[in-house]
């Protein structure tokens, strides 16, 4: 199984560095995910990988070779695009079994490849069909088929179920983590969206503007953020913040409280020692689950998760009460507090 | 009345005007019909007036005596016109400039067009400016650039023919448009030059379409250069080229100015294609039957490929 080593590695277009030196080490088998806002650099550090962008500075090694200079094609790593990137006058088949031909792979055994991935994806019955034939979710298992079949050394994804529709987003994540469990090569994944990384990565790193803010399993980086920035990117809703007085009666000068760890309860006065009184502005009920977003008397706004449904009148007063054992402390800087 | 009644009143007097309704529509069409007629009616005048009469009065003369000078020639010709057409010893040689003429420069300007828009499609210091500059060789009226060729092409004073000299490429001066051998390749390149940019700039719209995700994808597949050239550009291009070729074909079959104004056919006829055949016949010998006889030809050939490629294109979309 192939492990990747990124060692100072740095982009910079023009004046401009998109990702300083940075050092990354990706486990044979592993299925990492790159998470981050818009223009956090991740897909620009999937591609210095995958050779289609050039590296400013430091190593690239897989399997311990350095392949900083080496073109793509002689970097064993197969990528799904976020567009699919069919061949669009190629049938199916022809897709799939394009980078055999490029490896220049009997006919024959081509043919038998493909069958196989195809009938791995269900794509057996569209073999025949041209790309524009297709439905998105189909074009993404051709994409996905062309990039098994070549058995590459590691497998990159690039935000590739951006373009398909909630629901088949998640049968589609499923079929991704499904696929690695079957193969066991290594998976890099980038996406925007904290849900896809949660739900599939085995090690999350979180990007920020080109830097790396966290690295770890999706738990630890949910319950023990490293800092301000990963507190309030992963975690949906994000993570309620106090700052001021409410934070330092709490013990540090920034406090981080994600909504399932805040309990509403009738306001009984005007504030115990461990509540917070406030007022009920609105409530969003999913059925499941409901979001009380609450106006605090000392100004800031929080939102509670309830289980199931919950009723309260907009207006109504209310005491917030946080469960101090989940509570995430920071500094002013927005650092993680270890106590 | 509001509109729940008169929403109401129309649906209670349907039954009374069914049948009325159902007659009328066998004889009368319907209003949508009669608005499309009204909205079409203006091009269909100026179509019948400008396009179809006079294609229609050049077959009939095809098939009729006629003559600009001499008022008493006249009556129906049957074929007569073709067959002499035909039987013309001019006829096969200008078929055969015209062939030459046609093909060597859709070629040349095809070949020219696609290298400088691959050229223009790569990101280079300058390039809106030489995008920009591209284009003047086709913007030049087809006279001024004919007559400027011509007078530097010219053997006496033409610079062209100066600096080959002074090269060392030329012993002296060659005539290339007063000799036979190269009159019509001259022309020919003369029109390259002239005709290209409009490829350029078609195939360069259409090379920027194409997403550098397949690029990049047949470059992680481990297609090199040339096979991504051949396996994502050209399939790309293959639309917009067989319009371009054909437009051109027809364009260049038909194109009587560039060659008259260079060397009106001459020299020997060794630049005779069929439109400046079509010309001689009626606007020196007069003769408007033997014209329209091989306009009409020639507007037969050229309506066949049209049609071919019309059939090419569905084919393919039915696919």
């Amino acid at each position: 199984m192939t492990s990747i080593r990124l060692r100072q590695v740095s982009k910079t277009f023009g004046e401009k560095t998109v990702i300083p030196p940075l050092d990354l080490e990706i486990a044979g088998g592993e299925f990492v995910v790159f998470v981050g806002p818009s223009g956090c650099g991740k897909s620009t550090l999937l591609r210095l990988i995958a050779g289609l962008e050039e590296i400013s500075g430091g190593t690239i090694e897989i399997d311990g070779r350095d392949v900083s200079q080496a073109p793509p094609a002689e970097r064993g790593l197969a990528m799904v695009f976020q567009s699919y990137a069919l061949y669009p006058h190629m049938s199916v088949a022809e897709n799939i079994g394009f980078p055999l031909k490029m490896a220049g792979v009997p006919k024959a055994a081509i043919a038998g490849k493909v069958a196989e991935a195809a009938s791995r994806l269900n794509l057996t019955e569209l073999l025949e069909r041209r790309p524009s034939q297709l439905s998105g979710g189909q074009r993404q298992r051709v994409a996905i088929g062309r990039a098994i079949v070549r058995a590459p050394k590691a497998f990159l994804f690039d935000e590739p179920l951006s373009n398909l529709d909630a629901a088949l987003r998640a049968g589609m994540r499923i079929e991704i983590s499904e696929l690695h469990r079957q193969l066991g090569t290594t998976m890099i994944y980038v996406t925007h969206d904290q849900v896809e990384a949660m739900t599939m990565a085995d090690t999350i790193v979180v990007l920020n503007k080109g830097r790396i803010e966290q690295i770890g399993s999706p738990l630890e980086i949910y319950n023990t953020p490293a800092n301000l920035f990963v507190a309030q990117f992963i975690g949906s809703p994000t993570m309620n913040i106090l700052r001021g007085p409410a934070a330092d009666a709490l013990g540090a000068p920034v406090i981080g409280i994600r909504p399932e760890h805040l309990t509403i309860v009738p306001a009984a006065g005007n504030g115990t020692a461990d509540g917070l009184p406030g007022i009920a502005a609105l409530s969003e009920h999913l059925g499941s689950d409901t979001f009380v977003h609450v106006r605090l008397n000392e100004g800031a706004t929080v939102n509670a998760r309830v289980t199931g449904e919950f009723r309260i009148d907009r207006g109504a007063p209310v005491m917030v009460v946080p469960e101090r054992a989940h509570l995430h402390r920071f500094t002013a800087n927005g650092e993680a507090l270890r106590i | 009345m509001t509109t729940m009644d008169m929403a109401t009143g129309s649906i209670a007097s349907r039954p009374q005007a069914g049948i009325g309704r159902a007659a009328r529509r066998v004889f009368w069409p319907s209003a949508r019909v009669r608005a499309a007629c009204a909205f079409l009616a203006p091009v269909a005048v100026l179509v019948a007036a400008l396009i179809a009469a006079p294609l229609a009065g050049v077959v009939w003369n095809s098939l009729h005596h006629a003559s600009l000078i001499d008022a008493t020639v006249g009556g129906f010709a049957g074929l007569d016109n073709f067959r002499m057409v035909l039987d013309d010893e001019h006829f096969l040689p200008a078929l055969t400039h015209t062939l030459v003429w046609t093909i060597l420069s859709v070629a040349g300007e095809y070949a020219c067009g696609l290298a400088t828009a691959l050229a223009l499609a790569q990101p280079f210091r300058g390039r809106a400016l030489v995008r920009g500059l591209i284009i003047l060789p086709w913007v030049i009226p087809i006279a001024i650039a004919g007559v400027n060729w011509a007078w530097l092409l010219n053997p006496d004073y033409g610079v062209l023919n100066a600096w080959l000299v002074r090269m060392g490429v030329l012993a002296e001066p060659h005539d290339w448009l007063g000799r036979s051998e190269t009159a019509l390749l001259t022309v020919t390149l003369v029109n390259v030059w002239r005709s290209f940019p409009f490829y350029t700039i078609s195939l360069l719209a259409a090379l920027t379409s194409i997403p550098d995700d397949l690029y990049e994808a047949a470059a992680l597949d481990g297609a090199g250069i040339v096979r991504r050239f051949f396996v994502i550009t050209l399939p790309h291009l293959r639309p917009v080229s067989l319009t371009l070729i054909v437009i051109h074909v027809i364009w260049t079959a038909i194109n009587f100015d560039f060659i008259w104004v260079m060397t009106q056919g001459g020299p020997l006829d060794a630049t005779e294609t069929l439109p400046i055949l079509i010309y001689r016949y009626a606007m020196q010998e007069f003769d408007v039957g033997l014209a329209c006889a091989l306009a009409t030809l020639s507007m037969a050939a050229m309506a066949t490929l049209f049609l071919v490629q019309a059939l090419v294109v569905r084919a393919r979309e039915a696919r």
